[in-house]
């Protein structure tokens, strides 16, 4: 590749430093030296695809592999792909400047249902055929992973393989399975019929689907013998000696999460029933706090970061974090080495917590009841109480805080407008904790802000079956909340309702809206999860143009017979408990926490059982 | 112990920014484990000062920075074990030992020297370099946050030359003045004389090297290593 082409446009674009590599603990290979050249892609820019976690792990993982070398590519920014594309500058790896249309495999996570069309866009950057039934010798193996790729049928047109699960292992089979086939030079049907026969390797062009008069699917069939009728995911048995990396690739730009990430356990075991993650990932499995002192000093030593962040779904379960934290700051605070503590749980928030983070440093305090009553949090098994975070938000404010955000979802299930008042009751009643503390003196800093979301049924939770509120009637609850929640020191955010209405489209999506997400990338959309970028009305055209209505997707329940697209995919959690906790929510019946009674979700019967 | 380093910024790092290069050096200094002072207070940081931030998509073989360390270390072997913990394309060239009292190299350095190397250059670039040099005055037209602001910058230039030329690229020298009173950016100064010479419209490629930095002397000029305690 021309590396002076590209360097020249560097001049010339945005932030020049998220195309450049040669960041310290970049992986340096020669190309033309490895049997197989993989480029990682991330669907979306630089500083949001090098803060994800799986991403680090996979790219170091694959290049310990001597016959492999894998390279970074993410999505240039509108200003970086006009000049690519006036200079005929195809897709480029970071690490040799190389267009990846050349690679074996083009591998993309998917992290977010609104960056599709960000591989659409990416495949078309790079010179590859879009859809999979046009590329043949010559052209990479288009294969994703990732949360998303659960439901990966919106883009069955487009991907080669999908992964379902865990990456570590599956990804090393499919590589050494693919050396094999390379060596033998077969055709590219006969590689895909081989990876057809690793556990958790979906391949989209070998299931045909049929549909019903209504719409909705018949059937979901292999089209071809040796083929599982259902695929199963992954799961790394053992997370303790599960490859992690021991070196990380140290951006210059400031990234979103600028910082080591150490992952203390995988799963949860809270059972939260809009939480796909909380469904997903299960078992939990834990690192030792001993493994992760280890990684930890092996990391600053390696990266020179100054901070450390603990990583997982609900970092305060984790059941060694006392003795954890208590060894960081031993060992790293004279060091200069901060640690920072995500996703805690308001009913976690012990005062020695809050004292331990705050000698790090004093950032705001985000709290997520998720919803207003007690009623409705019982309805998702949030399982916090009013009680729980009038505790935590009084600890915090004795302890100095003065900003608080609070995190709530609007349109869950059941909801009524006793729901969103209590949003603002909540709001009013950390106000005036605050105040009585303060006897009102220093109320000019008090900043609280309410931020809601709406919500978005997901494949693979109990309101897999549950309709989307229509944008119209979340736009209301909106404007309900804006009006409650003009309060003195209350400031309220809240989720373009349109957006969550396409995310409710493609998470619970069909194949056929794979002709939806090329007619929108054809007309422009892109980075939709960009407010500055994203065009609700080109992706209206798109549907029309289609024949396709969104509504279909977003807004009908389901009924508990239908074949749901996701049908042949076996995510380890049992469709029979998801429809149990489904029913239990509408009853307004808590499911306690698994780690002290087994609720039977189905997750046991993979690899032999490896919950705690 | 106070040392000024002189270190280099190559073309493989060259579009990364002033506050991104010194994240990278304070990383870079906690991998190589060394004994660097910190700031007190709320935000501790390393003690560092660099001089004259190089704009975006320059390269340079004179940049400077001061440095504060809680216990003594060898110079050369402080170099040598930054340089095993740098990205590719920053290397530290030389560190010196000074005196506590030494005023901050920012206010000392007052000019620089610079390489440009300017593709497709206009025809008889030397004749239209004279000619632009002797004006009576250079305005150009600065964008601050405070709108729009007319400067002369001829006082600024204090010399240019043009060192020869290669195939399609024309190499020229020059000295402005760089420092917290005066300071004209080189590209400002290379943009004013290729718009004189061609006209607003003329696309130019060029690339702009950083020689080094230089402080007032006795007689002349000084390299700032030459503050140096040995020295």
């Amino acid at each position: 590749m021309d590396k002076a082409k590209i360097d020249r446009i560097l001049g010339q674009v945005g932030k020049p430093v998220r195309y450049m590599g040669n960041e310290y603990n970049m992986v340096v290979k020669d190309p033309s030296e490895v049997l197989i050249n993989f480029a990682f892609a991330f669907p979306d820019v630089y500083e949001v695809g090098m803060s994800h976690l799986g991403m680090k792990i996979l790219y170091h993982l694959i290049n310990e592999r001597e016959d492999t070398y894998c390279q970074r590519v993410f999505a240039p920014w509108v200003d970086m792909e006009q000049k690519m594309r006036e200079n005929r500058i195809p897709l480029f790896a970071l690490e040799t400047g190389e267009p990846v249309a050349g690679f074996d495999f083009i591998g993309f996570t998917l992290q977010y249902e609104m960056s599709y069309t960000n591989v659409i866009n990416m495949l078309d950057l790079a010179g590859i055929p879009l859809m999979r039934r046009e590329r043949g010798k010559g052209h990479p193996f288009v294969i994703a992973g990732g949360p998303c790729a659960y439901n990966a049928e919106p883009l069955a047109d487009f991907l080669d393989l999908v992964v379902m699960g865990e990456g570590e292992e599956v990804i090393n089979q499919l590589l050494d399975e693919y050396a094999e086939w390379k060596k033998q030079g077969a055709d590219r049907q006969d590689f895909l019929a081989r990876a057809a026969g690793i556990k958790g390797v979906y391949i989209p062009g070998f299931y045909d689907v049929d549909y019903n008069h209504d719409g909705t699917i018949c059937s979901v069939k292999p089209n071809r013998p040796g083929v599982p009728s259902v695929v199963q995911k992954r799961i790394v048995r053992d997370l303790e000696k599960a490859y992690y990396p021991e070196a990380m690739i140290v951006p210059y730009m400031n990234i979103v999460h600028d910082r080591i990430t150490l992952e203390v356990f995988r799963g949860c075991t809270r059972g939260c029933r809009f939480c796909q993650a909380g469904m997903i990932y299960r078992p939990v499995r834990e690192r030792s706090a001993s493994r992760l002192m280890d990684l930890a000093r092996e990391l600053v030593k390696n990266t020179g970061y100054e901070e450390i962040s603990l990583s997982s779904l609900s970092t305060s379960d984790y059941s060694q974090l006392e003795e954890l934290v208590k060894q960081f700051m031993d060992e790293f605070q004279s060091r200069r080495v901060s640690f920072a503590l995500p996703s805690l749980r308001i009913d976690s928030f012990t005062r020695e917590f809050i004292e331990e983070m705050k000698k790090v440093r004093k950032a705001g305090l985000t709290f997520a009841p998720e919803a207003g009553t007690q009623r409705l949090r019982d309805v998702i098994n949030k399982g916090v109480t009013e009680e729980d975070l009038i505790n935590s938000v009084t600890q915090a404010f004795e302890l100095g805080w003065d900003t608080v955000k609070l995190y709530f979802m609007i349109g869950l299930p059941t909801e009524t407008e006793q729901d969103l008042e209590g949003i603002g009751d909540l709001a009013a009643k950390v106000r005036e904790c605050y105040m009585n503390l303060n006897r009102g003196r220093k109320s000019r800093r008090l900043k609280i802000t309410v931020s809601t979301s709406s919500f978005v049924p997901k494949p693979f939770t109990p309101f897999q079956w549950v309709a989307q509120d229509s944008v119209e009637l979340l736009a209301q609850k909106q404007e309900f909340l804006r009006e409650k929640l003009r309060i003195k020191g209350v400031t309220y955010d809240w989720h373009d309702p349109e957006l969550s209405f396409l995310e409710a489209v493609f998470a619970r999506g069909d194949r056929r809206l794979g002709k939806v997400l090329l007619e929108a990338w054809k007309r422009g959309c892109k980075f939709d999860g960009w407010a500055e970028c994203f065009n609700y009305s080109a992706w209206l055209e798109a549907f029309r143009a289609s024949g396709i209505e969104p509504e279909f997707y977003a807004n009908r329940p389901r009924d508990k017979e239908e074949v749901l697209p996701w049908a042949h995919i076996d995510m380890g959690v049992t469709t029979a408990f998801l429809r149990r906790e489904y029913e239990k929510a509408l009853r307004g019946e808590l499911t306690p926490d698994c780690r002290g009674v087994c609720h039977g979700c189905g997750i046991n019967r993979l690899e032999g059982g490896l919950c705690p | 112990m106070r040392m000024v380093v002189k270190y280099s910024k190559g073309k493989k790092v060259k579009y990364i920014s002033h506050l991104e290069l010194m994240r990278t050096i304070h990383r870079a200094l906690r991998r190589a484990d060394i004994p660097v002072a910190f700031s007190r207070g709320y935000n501790p940081q390393p003690k560092t000062a660099f001089a004259m931030p190089l704009p975006v998509g320059m390269t340079s073989e004179g940049e400077y920075m001061d440095i504060i360390l809680d216990s003594h270390l060898c110079p050369e072997i402080f170099c040598q074990r930054m340089n095993d913990a740098l990205p590719d394309g920053i290397m530290l060239l030389k560190a010196v030992e000074v005196g506590e009292s030494l005023p901050s190299l920012m206010s000392l350095i007052d000019r620089a020297v610079y390489l440009i190397t300017v593709h497709n250059p206009p025809k008889d670039i030397d004749i239209k370099l004279n000619r632009f040099l002797q004006q009576n005055e250079i305005v150009i037209k600065k964008d601050s946050k405070r709108g729009e602001r007319f400067v002369n910058i001829k006082p600024m230039i204090l010399k240019a030359d043009i060192l020869g030329s290669q195939e399609t690229d024309t190499a020229m020298e020059v000295v402005l003045s760089t420092g917290s009173r005066e300071y004209l950016n080189p590209e400002h100064m290379i943009k004013a004389f290729l718009a004189y010479a061609e006209g607003d419209d003329f696309e130019a490629y060029f690339n702009i090297h950083r020689v080094d930095m230089l402080i007032p002397g006795n007689d002349g000029c000084m390299a700032p290593l030459e503050l140096g305690k040995g020295g």
